[in-house]
């Protein structure tokens, strides 16, 4: 999987919690709180994103994420793309 | 809140299987003939006044579209004169007053769980055991792990009955957090105590030895470096919450063979920070750990889940004891009268959990609902925001630290339930003096 699908799972995801949101809002240098997600939406997405990739994370990895293109990265070389 | 203790010595459930679905043999306290250990009564104090959470919303101008993800209706509140101490005595002064004498001879230990203790050398148990007139043949200590603190109370009691037969733990679980003001945190951000009596006649539910699951490690999600400084990571820790509920269950059911999330218990009760987050965690869990179809989720929350939250989404989260306000409740508004299986999950930021099972017999139900809770969560005194506001501004005079102050337990007597409760009535030189309100 590559990095663009790696987004397209996060995008499909934050669609899913925010059904109302165009697709083109979501960019790597926006947060998904500035999308209107609130905690529990952003807990959907994480969780939602890491069973479609199939991956166990610790919670640790993810603790600097501040925006949607630092969750991407942590989820990309977290299956093994480049740091 | 009123309870009952004792019942049969077998708690009224023989120690044999509870459920035709129930693995082999459990190891520890589930075979026939072991030890009898378990909540032989509950009781809770979750405060004389609430505020409603939409009009909290209102007030502090949040997007009434998030209340749903809340899923809090209205939230507790602590009066003026009401800390921990106050608070934790008199949740418990009913379990107190229903003992014999032998019975109370029997309560060798007095834990007090919180994560807002005023000392951090003298626990916070001295001053509810001299409130409660127990015997001074009683150890008296502490417990803190954030909102883990309950269920570690509770676990650390069933071991200590279980080593000395014939003897008791009161456990208390109590919190007073400062409000994170103007936040999404603020609305969940209740008050009060649950206290449960631990023995060996449990007729509310009886604790599995043995069998219980436990995941922790150190991460940042929540801290509280100073008495009025809460540092929170909010993402953070929901994520702990969700990876540690699967941990601690997975350890659970490597100890326990047989034992699966979506079909093993007929009740589950979960640590609530807020209704929503159980919500989402039950969802999470079930993905995870496989076993139901998506399109039965729902009807699986509703039965299994919701009657954990009706107490938590009107009291708001009281930390330490929110997981056993929430087993509490599961057992009040359970589906059919038992016996029941019931899991627990107990998570503290910070972080520590643990998954454990208890056997909850036929009459629990009655008994817990026979506590009068409920009618006592409906005669709590509706604040205005501003009266809430006034409320939470005083709570530093109670707060750790405070050194000298003076607390008029007028504003306190005319509200609430009939019921006695304790209330602060002075700080000198950081030493706290309490008495019993009568009840009015």
């Amino acid at each position: 999987m590559g990095r663009d699908q790696v987004f397209a799972v996060v995008r499909d995801n934050i669609l899913a919690v925010r059904p109302g949101l165009d697709p083109a809002e979501i960019r790597e240098d926006r947060s998904m709180t500035e999308l209107g997600c609130d905690s529990l939406d952003r807990m959907d997405v994480v969780s939602g994103a890491l069973d479609e990739i199939g991956l166990e994370l610790g919670t640790d990895r993810l603790a600097k994420v501040r925006d949607i293109g630092g969750l991407v990265d942590v989820l990309w070389h977290g299956i093994g793309g480049p740091a | 809140m009123t309870a009952a203790t004792g019942g049969p010595a077998t708690g009224g459930e023989p120690g044999g299987p509870w459920r035709s679905t129930e693995p082999g043999t459990p190891r520890g306290g589930g075979e026939p003939g072991g030890p009898q250990v378990g909540i032989e009564a509950v009781a809770a104090y979750c405060g004389s006044a609430y505020v409603d959470v939409a009009d909290l919303f209102q007030a502090r101008g949040l997007d009434p579209a998030r209340m749903g993800n809340l899923g809090m209706r209205r939230k507790s509140v602590a009066l003026p004169g009401e800390d921990v101490v106050a608070m934790a005595a008199t949740a418990a002064r009913p379990l107190a007053d229903a003992l014999t004498e032998a019975e109370r001879a029997s309560v060798r230990t007095l834990i007090v769980a919180t994560e807002s203790a005023f000392d951090l050398s003298k626990s916070a148990s001295t001053h509810v055991h001299r409130l409660l007139g127990l015997p001074r043949q009683c150890r008296l200590l502490e417990i803190k792990q954030a909102c883990y603190g309950g269920v570690a109370a509770l676990r650390a009691a069933a071991a200590l009955v279980a080593v000395e037969p014939g003897s008791r733990v009161l456990v208390v679980a109590t919190d007073l957090p400062v409000p994170n003001r103007g936040t999404y945190a603020e609305p969940s951000q209740g008050a009060g105590a649950v206290a449960m009596l631990v023995g060996p006649r449990p007729a509310v539910a009886r604790l599995e030895l043995g069998t219980a699951g436990v995941y922790g490690y150190e991460v940042a999600d929540f801290a509280r470096p100073r008495a009025d400084l809460d540092v929170v990571d909010t993402d953070l820790s929901l994520l702990a919450y969700l990876e540690c509920l699967l941990g601690a269950f997975t350890d659970h059911a490597a100890r326990r063979p047989g034992t699966d999330f979506a079909g093993t218990y007929d009740l589950l009760a979960m640590h609530t920070p807020f209704p929503g987050m159980v919500r989402g965690a039950h969802r999470h869990a079930l993905r995870r750990l496989g076993g139901l179809a998506r399109d039965r989720e729902q009807e699986d929350f509703d039965r299994r889940v919701a009657p954990s939250l009706v107490f938590p989404r009107d009291v708001g989260n009281i930390y330490a004891g929110t997981a056993l306000l929430a087993m509490a409740g599961a057992i009040a508004h359970a589906p059919s009268p038992g016996p029941l299986s019931l899991g627990v999950f107990g998570y503290g930021s910070g972080c520590s959990s643990e998954f454990f099972a208890c056997h909850v017999p036929a009459g629990a139900a009655r008994l817990v609902a026979g506590t009068g809770l409920a009618a006592e969560l409906a005669a709590r005194r509706r604040l205005t925001v501003a009266e809430y506001d006034a409320a939470t501004a005083a709570l530093p005079d109670m707060a750790f630290g405070a050194a000298e102050a003076k607390f008029d337990p007028a504003g306190l007597a005319g509200v609430g339930a009939p019921r006695p409760r304790a209330v602060l009535t002075a700080i000198r030189d950081h030493h706290r003096e309490y008495t019993w309100l009568p009840p009015r």
